[in-house]
């Protein structure tokens, strides 16, 4: 199975305050047992939509930045 | 010779005499990922030469904010600046960025080295001049650029480096750091970068599709 590159929580940070789960536009969080679970993780498309709208800096998406071209020749 | 101080660039063909006097009064430290070594504000002891690992120089606004001035890696230095003041402060904050090896100089110590080695200290002029100017870059850019602009730049420098920095994953909020600004715009500017057709956001990767757009921004003509 292909790595999913999924957005990074940190549940020591996040309050459950569900900010993120309105903002997704896939639809991927959800918070389960008073924790925030991917609920969908393989439609996740990490568009970053969910850090940015985290108040607590509790998300985090990474990527790496390259040339398209570049990437085309390998 | 205890350590490694031919590795470090400001000692690259240092005298003999230079190597040993740092050797004799310098000392190693570690540190993990994501430990801080030095505090802005805070008195200046000693100055500090990375011998592995990464480390982030920032400085931080009273609402939290954090702004990366450089980031250093094994062979460069740190807190020479207030190292080299009478009675100075740490300028900025340094923490790690992954588990990082250092020697570190007390700042009399560098200060009686410089005076007994006047070659070396025309050495470290010269680093401090580099430095200067890489400031005064900094300063131009903060003060002259929009973060559209410095965002255009700071993504085409990034996409050049990937070579050099294999595997760096960047979060918005480590952007936001480097460019001066807060995640929620870069968020914002890079949605408005991908809607426009400069860049594509795919599963873990930023692709730089438009290089003539890009530096277009960057150089402020969009």
């Amino acid at each position: 199975m292909a790595e999913l590159n999924l957005p990074v929580i940190d549940a020591a940070k996040c309050t459950l305050c569900g900010i993120c789960v309105d903002a997704c536009p896939e639809e991927v969080l959800a918070i389960e047992a008073d924790m925030l679970v991917f609920s969908h993780p393989e439609q996740c498309t990490v568009c970053a939509e969910c850090e940015t709208v985290c108040p607590e800096a509790a998300v985090a998406c990474y990527y790496q930045i390259s040339w398209a071209e570049e990437e085309e020749q390998l | 010779m205890n350590h490694e101080w031919q590795a470090i660039t400001l000692l690259a063909g240092a005298d003999d005499a230079v190597l040993k006097a740092f050797d004799e009064r310098g000392w190693p430290v570690s540190y993990a990922e994501g430990e801080s070594v030095l505090w802005e504000g805070d008195e200046c002891k000693a100055v500090y030469f990375i011998t592995a690992g990464m480390v982030e120089v920032y400085r931080t606004a009273i609402d939290g904010r954090a702004h990366t001035l450089r980031v250093m890696r094994a062979g460069d230095s740190f807190n020479l600046v207030p190292g080299l003041m009478k009675e100075g402060k740490n300028l900025s904050n340094v923490r790690c960025l992954e588990k990082t090896d250092l020697l570190v100089v007390d700042q009399r110590d560098l200060q009686t080295i410089l005076a007994r080695y006047p070659k070396f200290a025309v050495r470290v002029l010269q680093d401090l001049a580099v430095r200067l100017a890489g400031l005064t870059g900094l300063v131009g850019e903060l003060a002259l650029h929009t973060v559209r602009q410095r965002t255009a730049a700071f993504l085409m420098r990034e996409a050049e480096n990937v070579s050099i920095e294999q595997g760096r994953r960047w979060t918005q909020d480590d952007m936001a750091r480097q460019i001066g600004t807060v995640r929620d715009v870069i968020g914002r500017t890079l949605r408005d970068f991908e809607e426009n057709g400069l860049i594509q956001r795919d599963r873990g990767n930023i692709s730089l599709i438009d290089r003539e757009g890009l530096g277009r921004t960057a150089n402020g003509y969009e």
